[in-house]
């Protein structure tokens, strides 16, 4: 017996509570779920579905020395209950109803009561023990409202504050049916209002992009925060002092951002941006008020944390040196337009030289500068560079002479070593070499980018300079930027160069040029290499490289140094600096970007950090560490003019991220391929947002994500595999894009754009709606694939694409009609191939295009076994484009658009075709073959009735089952028994917009349906 | 309609600029007159939430063009201004207000109304419960101002989002109307959830008056009505609401109308000596709210300050 489940979901968060009483719970609604995470440790440590349909709107929980009682609302519904009967599991809360759209609730001072404040302005005073309605309230002006608070006071007074949706506040009392004041000032709608604990202040937003502050004792407007580049959906008050207070906000925007409103100056500034959230929509936010952290759950799923307090936690330093500070504290004069020219952070304090070669050391944890001595030689050109591990700092000046310190752990030098070194005629760069091994290398190169590189060897007891050789440039003019060797396990050293030029030379054959890699990766300059993963046997490095340019790669060399590209993406308006991997393998990227230094979580997709220090152009230093408990450390110091800024952050107790999501817009098109290991399988995502996503895909329906790929340069329409190891995924633009997953034993699989099919126009305005590929083998190997793609403008165009030479071919171009076609299919039977079209006209239509293939490629096996092999002689050259075969079908089958449909061979002479269309419809057809003839034929349509809404996902997840989703958020199995499509069991899902389907099928047996919109869930089939 | 890029991919968008509409919806009503032949006949029309104005562009040639219209009246509402069209009286007022009424009946000499309809939608949110909540909204409000001026047997014609609970509308406007459609023009893409709801030959609810006042919520208007809509109960169960799906109606000429899905080339003869020539808009786009904080963005005036 076939029956469906829901088992996971991971959709926007539209409500967030932190606790008052307890310090390291908050509560999250995602969907009609209610969770609680403890986000000291960061584990999820309560889940229940509360209503049946409605999504979670809002959570309030009455507290007095602990909590109390919950109550949560979204849409209609309503429901209380007693805190403690989150710990019972088979409690099921009931769910109650105002009748109305509610928009914020509150309890009495005492507890007894709950107001709840409707759309239409009305407030229903319910008593909490029955569970009965005692009154309703309004001020005489039901308009529609898109905003409310309620706040009871000590007093006794409860408040209102109603956002109307033009223009204004009304604020007004429960028990007095007038309007205290209409409050305007904003333009639009009012999205959030937010009234103080003392009710004294308002916060307030409005489609204007502003927040508002207001004085509630004369109905004052106090000040206007500006800043958000969209609007504003939620706000809260924190740090109440009587100077002032500050204010949460989140936005459409994507950030968080935190505002300060003081008495004296009357303005609302914004201290504080957090890119968080990607897509579109911060939905909801809270803040803990006693510890002073925040909380942000978005549209793209994510739940993050903000420490609100950062500057009062242990280890946190910020300092800002000016030159005469600097000349103060460590009592050497500074001449006129003397300035601080290099640094180096060694750990335990920073070594600093100056325009006239007086060398400071930063020390008392980087609080006070000391004087250490001057060596002119270091004055107008000097390069300082280090060993984190050693606490050894280099410094070289422009005719070789090289200094090397040894600091200990109170910043005091212990050793000092001089030597030179005359092979190069001025020194242009000196890097030291990441290793794995505890050795000190450097690599140097010169001014005259004729000469070789120089490749150093200090010795760590001496100081002294152990082995200097010369490197081999690979041509004339390179210029190094870094350098990483593998001494452990593959005697590989690279050397990064500008231009993206990459250098490979092998340790094991005395450092001799083994391959170099021109254009092999795009971008300029290589800023910076990282480990992933070595392994001795077979000689296989494969590394991290940031690109200056934004781009970033992971390659891989082996013993015959072929370089593979494993990852590509690239970071927006950014200059990348560097990266490095988390110890919970996030990975993360660090650089600039316009006026700011960031750090950003590539994995999980937010802002680590934010420092606006300028821009690019200066001197800078980034450190970073773990603690114990595996958060970042860092420490960021910049000039800016001439002032010399750090800034360290302390132990935060708190994690950052509860929830990491999926896509911020709605998901458009899933694929399903293995996934490392047995238990898991990989899903490829393509969302509105234009991002294609690989996540891990796990038996109990959990999405984990590891790579958001930005290549796409509109909203997907379609993601389909190839086979296990290529994906192709199409957009707007003409945008087909061919990826290659890969997988490595103890690696996190990653994914690489292999290839993009040229657009054929000079101006590409198509949308790629859909596609299908065959694949093509040689001796049973798999050599290529055929792909059909159907176009917004009536066109099919078919390629031959050839791994080996990776170029695809077109072999035909064709048109329909005039209307977009929605999908295409390839269906053989015996020696005959169709591509099956569905079209925004309701018809599927099919086509012969055996007979074109056929010029080029042999068919082997039938039906879905079936696959090509290139015939003996043909090349590549011989392909030329031609029209398709004849049309064999055109049947209209729904009224308007198929959005959707799966198929599946019944004989080897027939295929069962499922539909869903615009028309709420649902269809059974087979297309069946006969002495060479096709015959199309609806066994059973169930029309408008199938669902209340467009159907748009079709899936047949057996032979007689079929799985069904439509906008109306209806999830429904059908059976095809007898020919007749039959409900036999429907779902809710809380995933709107809801626009595609996938299935998974586990090694164990297990099959998940992946229904998604906004969100996505899983279900067991 | 402003001037934007998206010009060559939505044909009726451009189609709508060639013809003088002032927004390409007008195509929508005009299919979805084709199909049901809603204009006959209709000398006294109610176009809500009209602003720019396509609809009543739309109505007033439609019914104009034809004889006997002389006597025809079309008042459109919108809390928005909107630039004057031939044979339309437009008032700048609130539909849920009793004010407003009044001046319709005024203008319509006391008749009623053959034909009220609503092409409004409330700025989308992007959170789909609230926006098809909000738009349901503002179909109750069109709705109960036609339920005050509509005659016995007239049509009532509304956008609508066909989300998750667009079968309790369906539900509830069956017991007003004989005849409940869902209609999709070809001018509506495909890919969004809007489409029509065709309400055929009003029938008042029996010994119901409506009467509108501002102290009585839309949701308060609609109680008592008997519609089958969810109240608010003293002991706050939640009633079970009645869900109907209404039959769905592809309308516009699956061959011979535009597909709005579809990607066009843009006609020579239109390009003129330009091919890369933007046509103005008909009528340019009000200032939105967030018009200052545009302006202070491009000054670079929105970034923290330290």
């Amino acid at each position: 017996m076939t029956h469906i489940e829901e088992v996971n979901h991971t959709g926007p968060i539209c409500a967030l509570t932190a606790l008052r009483t307890s310090d390291n719970i908050v509560f999250a609604g995602e969907g009609p779920n209610l969770k609680a995470y403890n986000f000291e440790h960061g584990k999820k440590v309560f889940q229940k579905q509360i209503f049946a349909r409605n999504k979670i709107h809002g959570i309030k929980i009455y507290e007095s020395t602990a909590p109390v009682n919950i109550a949560i609302f979204g849409g209609k519904s309503l429901t209380v209950f007693p805190y403690e009967k989150l710990n019972d599991t088979d409690y099921q809360p009931k769910e109650y109803s105002v009748g109305d759209w509610i928009l914020a609730v509150e309890f009495s001072i005492d507890g007894t009561k709950l107001y709840c404040l409707t759309t239409h302005n009305v407030v229903c005073t319910i008593d909490v023990e029955s569970m009965r309605l005692v009154a309703t309230d309004n001020c005489g002006w039901k308009s529609i409202l898109y905003s409310g608070c309620i706040r009871s006071l000590d007093d006794g007074r409860v408040i209102v504050c109603s956002g109307t949706v033009m223009n204004g506040i009304l604020v007004w009392r429960v028990g007095e049916p007038n309007i205290k004041y209409n409050l305007k000032g904003h333009e639009g709608s009012i999205f959030d209002v937010e009234i103080s604990s003392s009710g004294k202040y308002l916060i307030s937003c409005s489609d204007d992009r502003s927040i508002k502050a207001w004085n509630l004792a004369n109905g004052q407007l106090m000040a206007t925060g500006w800043g958000h580049g969209a609007r504003i959906w939620g706000l809260s008050f924190f740090d109440m002092t009587s100077e002032g207070f500050k204010v949460f906000s989140c936005s459409e925007d994507c950030t968080a951002r935190v505002w300060r409103y003081s008495k004296n100056n009357a303005q609302l500034i914004q201290l504080k941006d957090y890119l968080s959230h990607t897509g579109r929509n911060v939905w909801s936010e809270c803040v803990n008020e006693k510890l002073k952290v925040g909380f942000t759950g978005g549209a793209d799923g994510k739940l993050k944390v903000y420490d609100l307090n950062e500057s009062s936690r242990s280890g946190y330093l910020s300092h800002s040196f000016t030159l005469s500070a600097i000349a103060l504290q460590s009592g050497s004069a500074m001449k006129k337009g003397e300035i601080i020219k290099s640094y180096y952070d060694f750990g335990s304090g920073m070594l600093a030289v100056s325009s006239t070669g007086k060398f400071f050391v930063v020390e008392s944890n980087f609080s006070h500068w000391k004087f250490l001595f001057q060596n002119f030689n270091f004055g107008n050109f000097a390069i300082l560079t280090g060993f984190q591990s050693s606490s050894v700092v280099v410094a070289a000046d422009k005719l070789g002479h090289i200094l090397v310190l040894k600091f200990d752990d109170s910043a005091e030098v212990v050793q000092k070593n001089e030597f030179q070194i005359s092979d190069l005629s001025r020194i242009g760069n000196l890097i030291s070499v990441q290793t794995n091994d505890a050795k000190m290398l450097l690599l140097v190169d010169s001014q005259n980018p004729k000469e070789q590189f120089l490749f150093l060897e200090i010795d760590p007891v001496s100081l002294t300079l152990a082995t200097q050789k010369s490197l081999v440039k690979p041509q004339e003019k390179i210029i190094a930027s870094t350098a990483i060797i593998d001494f452990r396990d593959t005697g590989f050293l690279v050397v990064g160069c500008r231009y993206c030029m990459i250098a490979l030379y092998d340790l094991k054959d005395n450092l001799s040029l083994c391959a170099y890699y021109k254009n092999k990766v795009k971008g300029d300059t290589v800023s910076h290499f990282e480990f992933r993963s070595a392994n001795a046997e077979i000689r296989e490095l494969s590394i991290y490289a940031t690109m200056k340019d934004g781009r970033y790669y992971i390659v891989k060399t082996n013993k015959e140094h072929c370089l593979e590209i494993l990852a590509d993406n690239r970071l927006q308006k950014r200059f990348v600096e560097g990266c490095f991997v988390d110890p919970s393998e996030h990975f993360l990227l660090y650089g600039f970007k316009s006026t700011y230094f960031f750090v950003w979580d590539e994995t999980r997709q937010y802002e680590v950090l934010r420092v606006e220090c300028g821009g690019p152009h200066r001197q800078w230093s980034f450190k970073h560490s773990y603690d114990t408990n595996g958060r970042l450390r860092y420490r960021f110091i910049f000039t800016r003019a001439t002032e010399i800024q750090l800034l360290q952050n302390g132990k935060s107790p708190y994690v950052e991220v509860l929830e990491s999501g999926l896509h911020g817009r709605e998901v458009r098109s899933m694929a399903v391929v293995d996934g490392c290991s047995k238990g898991e399988k990989l899903l490829i995502s393509g969302g509105e947002d234009t991002t294609v996503k690989l996540s891990v895909l796990a038996e109990n329906g959990s999405i984990k994500q590891l790579w958001t790929q930005r290549q796409h340069g509109s909203g997907l329409q379609s993601v389909h595999k190839v086979n296990n190891d290529y994906v192709l995924s199409s957009s707007a633009r003409e945008e087909l894009y061919l990826w290659k997953i890969h997988r490595e034993n103890g690696q996190n699989p990653c994914m690489s754009l292999y290839r993009t099919v040229k657009p054929l126009s000079t101006h590409p305005d198509l949308r790629v709606m859909d596609f299908d590929t065959i694949e093509v083998k040689q001796d049973e190997i798999d050599i290529g694939f055929v792909v059909a793609a159907v176009y917004s403008n009536s066109q099919i165009r078919v390629w031959y694409f050839n791994y080996k030479e990776n170029t695809f071919k077109i072999l035909v171009e064709d048109r329909y009609r005039s209307c977009c076609v929605l999908g295409v299919h390839f269906v053989v039977f015996d020696d005959k191939m169709y591509a099956m079209l569905s079209s925004t006209n309701g018809n599927i239509t099919v086509y012969e295009v055996g007979s074109v293939l056929q010029r080029y490629f042999r068919m082997v096996g039938t039906n879905d076994k079936c696959y090509l092999v290139p015939r003996a002689g043909s090349s590549m050259d011989d392909f030329s484009a031609s029209n398709l075969g004849v049309l064999a079908c055109d049947q209209h089958v729904h009224q308007s658009s198929i959005k959707d449909l799966d198929f599946s061979y019944t004989s080897p002479d027939a295929i069962q075709i499922v539909t869903g269309g615009d028309d709420n419809g649902i269809a059974l057809s087979t297309l069946v073959i006969s002495q060479g003839k096709l015959s199309f034929n609806t066994l059973s349509f169930i029309p408008d009735v199938a669902a209340a809404s467009t159907v748009t996902c079709v899936c047949l997840v057996s032979i007689t089952h079929v799985l069904i989703a439509s906008v109306d958020q209806k999830v429904r199995l059908w059976s095809l028994d007898n020919h007749t499509l039959t409900l036999v069991e429907d779902g809710y899902t809380t995933v709107a917009d809801t626009g595609c389907i996938a299935l998974a099928k586990f090694i164990s047996g297990q099959k998940l349906g992946l229904i998604a919109g906004a969100g996505v869930s899983s279900w067991r089939v | 309609m402003g001037k934007s890029s998206k010009d060559k991919r939505d044909i009726y968008y451009r189609k709508a600029k060639e013809q003088g509409w002032r927004a390409r919806s007008a195509f929508k009503l005009l299919q979805l007159n084709e199909e049901f032949d809603l204009f006959k006949g209709v000398t006294r029309v109610v176009d809500l939430c009209a602003a720019p104005g396509s609809w009543s562009q739309a109505l007033s040639k439609e019914i104009f063009g034809k004889p006997h219209s002389d006597d025809a009246r079309i008042v459109a509402v919108d809390l928005q201004p909107m630039s004057p069209i031939d044979h339309v009286t437009t008032l700048q007022a609130d539909i849920t207000h009793p004010k407003t009424l009044e001046k319709i009946l005024e203008i319509f000499g006391g008749e009623k109304a053959d034909f009220v309809c609503s092409d409004g939608a409330p700025d989308v949110t992007g959170l789909h419960d609230l926006d098809e909540y909000i738009q349901a909204q503002l179909i109750l409000s069109a709705l109960q101002l036609a339920t005050c001026v509509l005659k016995v047997g007239g049509t009532f014609v509304a956008k609508v989002f066909r989300g998750r609970d667009i079968d309790l509308l369906y539900g509830q406007l069956s017991y007003l109307f004989d005849k409940v459609i869902c209609a999709k023009p070809r001018a509506s893409r495909s890919s969004s959830l809007e489409s029509f709801i065709v309400c055929i030959g009003y029938r008042p609810r029996p010994g119901w008056k409506p009467e509108l006042r501002p102290d009585v919520s839309t949701e308060e208007f609609f109680q008592g009505m008997g519609i089958g809509r969810a109240k608010l109960n003293d002991d706050l169960s939640v009633d079970d609401e009645e869900r109907k799906i209404a039959p769905f109606i592809a309308c516009g000429d699956l061959n011979g109308s535009y597909d709005s899905d579809a990607t066009y080339p843009i006609d020579k003869k239109d390009a003129s000596s330009d091919s890369k020539k933007s046509l103005d808009p008909v009528q340019m786009p009000t200032a939105p709210p967030y018009k200052k904080a545009l302006e202070m963005k491009r000054k670079g005036e929105l970034r923290v300050t330290k």
